[in-house]
């Protein structure tokens, strides 16, 4: 059986868990061994290591009452709680949860679809539903609206907007935390509160307006624990009549840097809509020449584009996005964006794909690019049976965010890719992702394995990372549990301020510090220190 | 080293016996795992990415046992939300498959919130064959009642 969460004594738990089967009913009280792997995260830079994080148990609740129930039997005994929509996402945690020992509560069965409004193009569902919920009851009940879904689309829709994940539609939507409008929240306490709107009881805009009245809230409730959220409002991206994919290539090294700075200015004035991914054909690979010079943490722009011309010629960077609306402007946008572009020497501008919606079954089968038409994919996952690709556990992701600047990703390239070498890894190819409208974010996947010895050269690698990008003005916009402590080091402003306010905070709303425990760092006062 | 046609055939074989609960055909065809399996399992699935060599081979020795086959190409997230995700929500289903690990990877993960995990698999060059299969020895928050209730009979 599992251990009781630590502090807890085993008449206690097991006293606790009789009261949470009374809550649930005893199908979904999750106490042996092997219910409790379900949880366990299967990407873990820490596997099969006395630190690894287990839960105790899970409970999954269908209602808010329910969720009301578990946090009551919570506080009376102690028990941690760290609440999941779905788990999936593997490279930050999974379902495993930030505190061992703590008692999952999985809300996958909450996931009803509340309310879908075509005409106001909003959503309210519960934690459960997932991007492919949402997906096949809007094509079902053809509902001219469209989800942005993180990539890969196996997850949910809350959790990933409570963890300030991104899409690839347009602007309005692919930040999915600033795509909500309006969450029901079970507070620590068992209170429920309404935000927005939606604390009016009659209002008919808690899914339009997201402040109502007074302090807006709703951000404490995202990468925390101060609550069990269990209802969100999304805005929804209403189908376009057309979409356009492309393709701006520019021929040298250095031309990232004007390449960026239009297509920033571009997204700015909103004529590119969707999401901009710059990726280096010429970078991406695994030759042993091309892996030297990644890792060498310098080379000049003179000797790269030499390579580039060895290697086949092709493009250096390579910019992808999509264009959505009436067929007439998104011409006149490409147009523009041409125009724009011109004055690079060399660049090359080709249509890559393009649509009329609605489409069929067959044609949504065929769209290679899925996520940015707001489909749900797991394509993603095709790396994995790439041929050559090395046999691995998993990776979880560093992303350092960097300022949308062309000599950055340069100079982040630079960096890491020294990093990796010098610790004996194979450098990971880096590309700038525009996801935010003045940011770029640039995903590394380092890698985890089923054994201590090389996980524990992973976890260096990762911390030196985190360090030395920070040190650059490049800090990381999310985390794995594992590392949560090191990243909050890095927002260490005025000796760690904004730790201090979260804590604060923790003792004012979760004054029993039952809500998950050590999320992001978050300790509630009576495990803080002893944490170190 | 399995050979070919053992790679195609195998996996179906103990699908088939799952479904029927005949453990013994099951161990026989190649595994060795099917101690918790539930019977009867009333619907068997055979899924197929045709991008795949031996694609055809599969299909045919599936249709051949009976099964229906559920076909895609690479990306099997519409599949997954158009079929298997409704069978595995309303289930018992034990599904059988020929894929890239990637989807057999995916699939595992997905189908273990139902009740449901892997039996069998075998690998070979690009592919794997498997089976996987709810089972009442599996709970989940996703499980069907179906499963629950055997669950909390073999429990009682």
């Amino acid at each position: 059986m599992p251990k009781p969460p630590p502090g807890v004594a085993e008449r206690d738990f097991q006293a606790a868990l009789r009261d949470l089967e009374g809550v649930v009913g005893r199908e979904w009280l999750f106490a042996t061994d092997e219910d409790v792997l379900l949880y366990r995260d299967g990407y873990s830079p820490l596997w099969g290591e006395a630190e690894e994080r287990f839960p105790s148990a899970a409970v999954a609740p269908n209602s808010v009452e329910q969720v009301q129930g578990v946090v009551k039997i919570a506080n009376q005994y102690g028990l941690p709680l760290y609440p999941i929509s779905t788990g999936r996402n593997l490279t930050y945690g999974g379902a495993a949860p930030a505190y061992s020992g703590s008692v999952v509560v999985d809300l996958k069965r909450m996931n009803r679809i509340l309310d879908v409004s075509a005409r106001d193009k909003t959503c309210l569902v519960e934690p459960g539903v997932s991007y492919f919920d949402l997906y096949r009851h809007l094509r079902t009940n053809k509902i001219p609206l469209w989800i942005d879904t993180a990539d890969p689309g196996w997850g949910g829709l809350m959790g990933n907007a409570l963890d300030r994940g991104g899409g690839y539609t347009d602007i309005e939507f692919r930040d999915h935390f600033d795509a909500h409008c309006g969450m029901e929240v079970v507070l620590p306490t068992g209170e429920v509160v309404r935000t927005g709107m939606g604390a009016s009881p009659q209002a008919k805009t808690g899914q339009l307006f997201k402040y109502g009245l007074g302090p807006w809230i709703d951000g404490i409730f995202s990468q925390s624990n101060f609550g069990i959220v269990t209802k969100m409002g999304f805005w929804l991206m209403q189908e376009p009549e057309a979409a356009l994919q492309v393709s701006v290539t520019v021929p040298k090294r250095r031309d990232v840097v004007p390449l960026v700075d239009t297509l920033h200015s571009l997204m700015c004035a909103h004529t590119v809509p969707s999401q901009v991914t710059v990726a280096s054909p010429v970078m991406a690979g695994n030759n042993p020449e091309l892996v030297r010079l990644r890792g060498s943490g310098g080379v000049s722009d003179a000797d790269w584009d030499r390579f580039a011309a060895s290697a086949g010629g092709a493009p250096f960077w390579a910019a992808t996005f999509v264009y959505y609306g009436p067929s007439k402007v998104i011409a006149a946008q490409w147009e523009h964006t041409k125009e724009r572009l011109s004055g690079i020497a060399g660049v090359g501008f080709r249509e890559t794909a393009s649509y009329t919606f609605p489409l069929s079954d067959e044609q949504v089968e065929a769209v290679a690019d899925k996520a940015r038409y707001g489909i749900p994919s797991l394509n993603l996952f095709s790396s994995r049976s790439a041929p050559g690709a090395p046999p691995l556990e998993g990776h979880i992701d560093f992303s350092p965010m960097i300022p949308p600047h062309g000599e950055e990703l340069i100079a982040l390239t630079d960096y890491t890719g020294k990093v990796y070498a010098d610790q004996g890894f194979t450098p990971s190819f880096v590309a700038g992702m525009m996801f935010h409208p003045r940011t770029m974010i640039c995903f590394h996947a380092v890698p985890t394995f089923r054994n201590a010895a090389d996980n524990g050269r992973t976890r260096k690698l990762f911390e030196t990372l985190v360090r030395g990008c920070a040190d650059r003005g490049w800090p990381i916009y999310r985390i794995h549990p594992v590392f949560q402590k090191l990243g909050m080091e890095m927002f260490g402003f005025n000796n760690g301020a904004l730790h201090r306010l979260h804590e604060t905070l923790k003792d004012a709303i979760d004054p029993n510090g039952i809500v998950s425990p050590g999320r992001y760092d978050i300790w509630p006062k009576r495990l803080r220190g002893s944490q170190a | 080293m399995i050979d070919r046609r053992s790679f195609i055939t195998s996996s179906i074989a103990f699908a088939t016996a799952v479904a029927a609960g005949t453990e013994a055909e099951g161990r026989s065809a190649g595994s060795g795992a099917a101690d918790n399996v539930l019977a009867p399992i009333e619907s068997t699935v055979a899924l197929v990415d045709r991008s795949l060599r031996g694609s055809a081979a599969f299909a045919a020795a599936a249709r051949a046992r009976g099964l229906d086959i559920l076909e895609f190409t690479a990306d099997v997230a519409s599949i997954w939300m158009r079929e298997l995700e409704p069978r595995l929500r309303s289930g018992p289903i034990a599904i059988t498959g020929h894929t890239r690990e990637a989807t057999w990877f995916c699939l595992d993960l997905l189908a273990r919130d139902f009740g449901a995990c892997t039996l069998q698999r075998t690998a070979e060059a690009e592919s794997v064959s498997f089976v996987i299969s709810q089972t009442p020895g599996r709970r989940a928050a996703l499980a069907p009642a179906d499963v629950r209730a055997q669950w909390s009979t073999r429990h009682a």
